[in-house]
């Protein structure tokens, strides 16, 4: 999912940079003092998530969560993914400070449509189901997309890494929204208020 | 929790400040040059006992650089397959050895020496601790399946044990959330985190490493591609 250093020509790296950087200066003017725990938590779990390896025939995958992470926080997900991402950076390799940019831009703006669907009003069960699978396959699904798309702006010599890496993501978007669904059933059976407080939240811009 | 007394040689400010310059250097570059290869040696000299897990770490992130250098090499585009893997290659250890040994909270406090936005800073140590917290989480419920004798396979308790356990992670980080608010408030927090300046003296390696590494970026000599 992340881009390494020294793949990519000046013009995507600070593109990327630019527009990545106006979104999260943006969501930071508007972030007040009593975001910042949630914001840093779910950074944190946006951070570990690459720890959890979910078996998938005789591999294995990482989670990505940023569908769930954003459907939580909205356009502060920028900032969560922006921690994230630079610790992964400069802690693991992953990604890299030149790459932050762009690999921000693939990952946390799709993250904005898994808020907008959990935003989404639902009456019936099947419909929730959809809407949390969903949450979890889209983002991940525009974000592979994403990726793949800068690699190929980057030069004919990367097209067929770009095909390689979008269909390497085909078995990973279907995880990732299993797993959101699962995963937001358990927490509305568990902890349903968490996920009442959107709802109230959706009444309240309603009226 | 703090890292930083275990990798003394470089002060995580500088490590911070060092990984933008280089790989915001060597990533522009169309033509690398032997000299860049200097803060790698002093580097490696600094992490020697480091290195094997180093170049392991290393190894597993080659993958992606691997297919677009497999697919350069394909199309019999050699000169850039051969520049885009060492840059990559060169950007990455240099990375990899100036962190080692440093954790979240070295970063965080590397943020805070900078006197970055107090905002930003107030997250990265928010972060740091959840981070702490969450990994401990981790490793207990791992504990746990172990001991109940799970073992993840392609299938839906598989799944669906993983998604109970992702579950839990975000209930406690959401009602930890809400603790670390109230906690801020009784606090007093008014935007700023403090900590202890005595971590971050500058060393003699440090000032040695920013010479060599500026010194390399300036010498344009030995083309090695």
């Amino acid at each position: 999912m992340h881009l390494s250093e020294g793949l990519l020509r000046p013009e995507i790296l600070i593109g990327g940079a630019v527009v990545s950087a106006f979104f999260t200066l943006y969501a930071f003017k508007t972030l007040k003092d009593e975001d910042i725990p949630k914001t840093a938590v779910l950074s944190a779990l946006f951070f570990l998530a690459s720890f959890i390896h979910v078996p998938i025939g005789p591999t294995s995958v990482h989670l990505v969560l940023g569908g769930i992470v954003g459907a939580m926080l909205g356009l502060r997900a920028f900032i969560a993914i922006f921690v994230a991402l630079l610790l992964q950076g400069v802690l693991f390799g992953f990604g890299g400070l030149t790459t932050l940019g762009i690999n921000l831009f693939n990952l946390a703006t799709p993250t904005l449509i898994g808020y907008w669907l959990f935003m989404l009003p639902t009456h019936k069960r099947w419909q929730k189901d959809i809407l949390w699978f969903l949450i979890g396959f889209i983002p991940l699904a525009l974000s592979a997309f994403l990726l793949s798309l800068t690699l190929a702006l980057n030069g004919d010599a990367f097209m067929d890494a770009a095909k390689i890496a979008l269909v390497a993501h085909l078995p990973l978007m279907f995880i990732e929204g299993a797993m959101t669904l699962l995963a937001l059933r358990f927490i509305e059976k568990v902890a349903p208020t968490l996920l009442y407080q959107k709802e109230q939240h959706v009444s309240r811009m309603a009226a | 929790m703090d890292q930083t007394q275990t990798s003394p040689h470089i002060t995580p400010t500088t490590a911070l400040l060092l990984a933008l310059l280089y790989s915001s250097s060597v990533a522009l570059q169309e033509h690398l040059y032997t000299p860049m290869l200097l803060p790698l040696l002093l580097l490696g000299w600094f992490q020697k006992e480091s290195l094997l897990s180093i170049f392991k770490r290393l190894f597993f992130l080659n993958t992606l650089i691997a297919i677009v250098v497999l697919s350069m090499l394909w199309q019999k585009n050699y000169d850039l397959a051969l520049l885009v893997f060492l840059r990559s290659n060169f950007i990455l250890m240099f990375i990899l050895m100036l962190f080692q040994g440093k954790d979240e909270f070295a970063i965080a406090i590397a943020m805070h020496r900078l006197r970055l936005p107090h905002k930003l800073t107030s997250i990265f140590f928010f972060t740091a601790k959840s981070i702490f917290l969450i990994k401990r989480e981790f490793s207990l419920f791992k504990n746990t399946l172990h001991v109940r004798g799970f073992t993840p396979k392609t299938n839906i308790l598989t799944y669906k044990t993983m998604a109970g356990f992702v579950g839990i992670l975000f209930i406690k980080a959401l009602e930890r959330s809400v603790l670390l608010q109230k906690a801020m408030q009784l606090r007093g927090y008014c935007g700023e985190v403090y900590t202890l300046e005595e971590h971050q003296a500058f060393t003699k390696q440090d000032t040695l490493l920013a010479l060599i590494t500026i010194l390399s970026l300036l010498w344009r000599q030995g083309a090695l591609i």
